[in-house]
């Protein structure tokens, strides 16, 4: 091949239909040029909902302080208050912090680059990371699909039950956990090997304890918290019926096991033993960092409140609104988090252990169902590595 | 802005793309290197074309892109594998899997050259290589073509 049909032949392949790619493109790239010029009028308004969070800011500041005087509570809600709604970045156009995220809007999956490129993968109700980011376990009715992050369909199994939540095993990604049915089940990362493990409550999603040994911490039909090395079809731990359990986290280390309940939370140690025990009305969800800090949302009487947690289970308010809050999830380094607030329409980006202002981003929803009338708030957010 | 977006991104997408030869990673990186300048815009010095900027950040994003898999290959036997590339609907798929064969600093030579159309000289510059070298990789890179594409 000579130089001139090279070049003749790569021009023809510049028209290839690249449609697709392009639109996405597009209405990410004018949302940042867009936020890059933000007109005056934009920056004058200010919505009611964004009064109402800066009273309620103000009064979550009080009682944050008032609980733990040396906390520093205090700067960070005023550095919150300093950059509320009316501040709010209008587009996410990069990941504060870094890391990618699996954004679950609708029956939308996406996909957002650190640098804020985003890509839909597909129809699917939820969907989890695998453990270095290759691969994604997604589910829709009865449908356990391991795509990539570019949407493309690695394989795909089905089950007469619907599928609840699905989570990869860490560090090998040799397994996948998933519930349906009403059990427990478990395949192998490749698609191979789906067996039923045994009952177990589809409202809990069940964690995996962060080595490679594939031990698995779920809540069994009788509400019983189970710690079992899945290969070995071997119990290792099981406590008690709990009540209304809602999740479970491992610590970083593995040596700790988040439970929370309705009304409460506890600790556990590698044995089973509650090594820490706290009335925690209105909790709703709970994460660890990388560094071990943790992380509690909770809500009471219209007011959400995100609480940083030591493994006795003491801390203090780090941030509160009006409305309810979702799952938090940390950055991959453990240094920021990200806090959804569907009432304020924005994810937050905090910093709660450091000095830098936390980040709002605006306009959460319509990014994520572009075209809707009504956008819908996503659901749930995950990090994975960079 | 527009304007800019509509002249830009097919040659942007189309470099980042028959480099990596990933549909999905051209993808993100084209759409982040428009990410990227807007960004930096203001320390862009107005007097000079955009293009050429534009180009270069997609063109070293991919670079880097396709070094950082090349060596970061995953292979298990039950878990995590390194995906496989993904192709864009009707592209010249041939031409693609030729280029693929090549490494990656010679793709990206004989993509600057006959993609962005840019001089032996320009490469150079752009890469931070010896003219000497830009024509060799030039000249191994198209007669691998020759035979991958007879």
């Amino acid at each position: 091949m000579n130089e001139r049909e090279l070049e003749r032949r790569l021009t023809r392949a510049m028209h290839a239909d690249d449609a697709g790619p392009r639109a996405r493109a597009r209405e990410v790239v004018q949302a940042a040029y867009g936020e890059r010029e933000p007109s005056r009028r934009a920056r004058r308004r200010v919505r009611p909902v964004a009064l109402l969070a800066a009273l309620t800011l103000v009064v979550g500041a009080a009682v944050a302080a008032a609980t733990t005087p040396h906390g520093g509570v205090g700067r960070l809600v005023r550095d919150v208050l300093g950059i509320g709604e009316p501040h709010a970045r209008p587009a996410l156009v990069h990941v504060p912090g870094g890391g990618r995220l699996l954004v679950q809007s609708g029956a939308s999956t996406w996909v957002v680059q650190p640098g804020g490129a985003r890509r839909r993968i597909g129809t699917y109700d939820g969907a989890a990371w695998s453990p270095r980011g290759l691969y994604i376990v997604a589910w829709r009715g009865g449908i356990l699909t391991a795509t990539e992050p570019s949407g493309r369909v690695h394989w795909s199994l089905s089950r007469p039950g619907r599928i609840e939540a699905a989570r990869w095993s860490p560090v090998d990604g040799f397994r996948i956990a998933y519930l349906s049915g009403g059990s427990l089940r478990v395949v192998n990362g490749d698609g191979s090997g789906d067996h039923r493990y045994g009952p177990a409550d589809v409202g809990v999603v069940p964690a995996w304890r962060p080595d490679n040994a594939h031990v698995l911490a779920y809540v069994d039909a009788r509400q019983r918290v189970t710690v079992a090395a899945v290969d070995l079809r071997r119990r290792l731990w099981r406590s008690g019926p709990i009540r209304g359990a809602l999740a479970v986290a491992w610590s970083p280390n593995g040596r700790r096991l988040l439970v929370l309940a309705r009304g409460r939370a506890a600790v556990y140690d590698a044995a089973g033993h509650a090594i820490a025990v706290r009335r925690l009305a209105g909790v709703q969800s709970g994460t660890w960092s990388s560094q071990g800090s943790l992380a509690v949302v909770r809500s009471r009487a219209g007011i959400s409140e995100l609480l940083l947690l030591d493994q006795a289970l003491r801390g203090r308010v780090i941030f509160s609104g009006p409305g309810r809050f979702r799952p938090p999830a940390w950055a991959p380094d453990g240094r920021s988090l990200l806090l959804p607030w569907p009432t304020a329409r924005q994810w937050l980006f905090l910093h709660p252990q450091g000095s830098t202002r936390p980040e709002a981003v605006g306009n959460i929803a319509s990014q994520f169902a572009p075209g809707a009338r009504h956008p819908a708030f996503p659901r749930s957010v995950q990090r994975c590595c960079s | 802005m527009a304007e800019l977006f509509e002249r830009h991104w097919p040659l942007m997408h189309r470099a980042a793309l028959l480099i990596t030869g990933d549909a999905a990673a051209a993808e993100d990186i084209a759409q982040e290197a428009f990410l990227s300048a807007i960004r930096a815009l203001d320390r862009f010095d107005m007097r000079r074309p955009l293009g050429p900027w534009l180009h270069r950040i997609a063109t070293n994003r991919a670079i880097d892109w396709s070094r950082a898999r090349a060596l970061r290959r995953e292979v298990s036997d039950a878990g995590e594998v390194e995906p496989a590339a993904s192709v864009v609907e009707g592209m010249d798929e041939e031409l693609l899997a030729a280029l693929q064969t090549l490494g990656v600093e010679q793709r990206a030579v004989v993509v600057l050259r006959y993609v962005l159309d840019l001089t032996p000289g320009e490469i150079a510059q752009r890469l931070e290589l010896p003219r000497g070298t830009v024509n060799s990789r030039l000249r191994r890179g198209l007669d691998a073509l020759g035979e991958r594409l007879r």
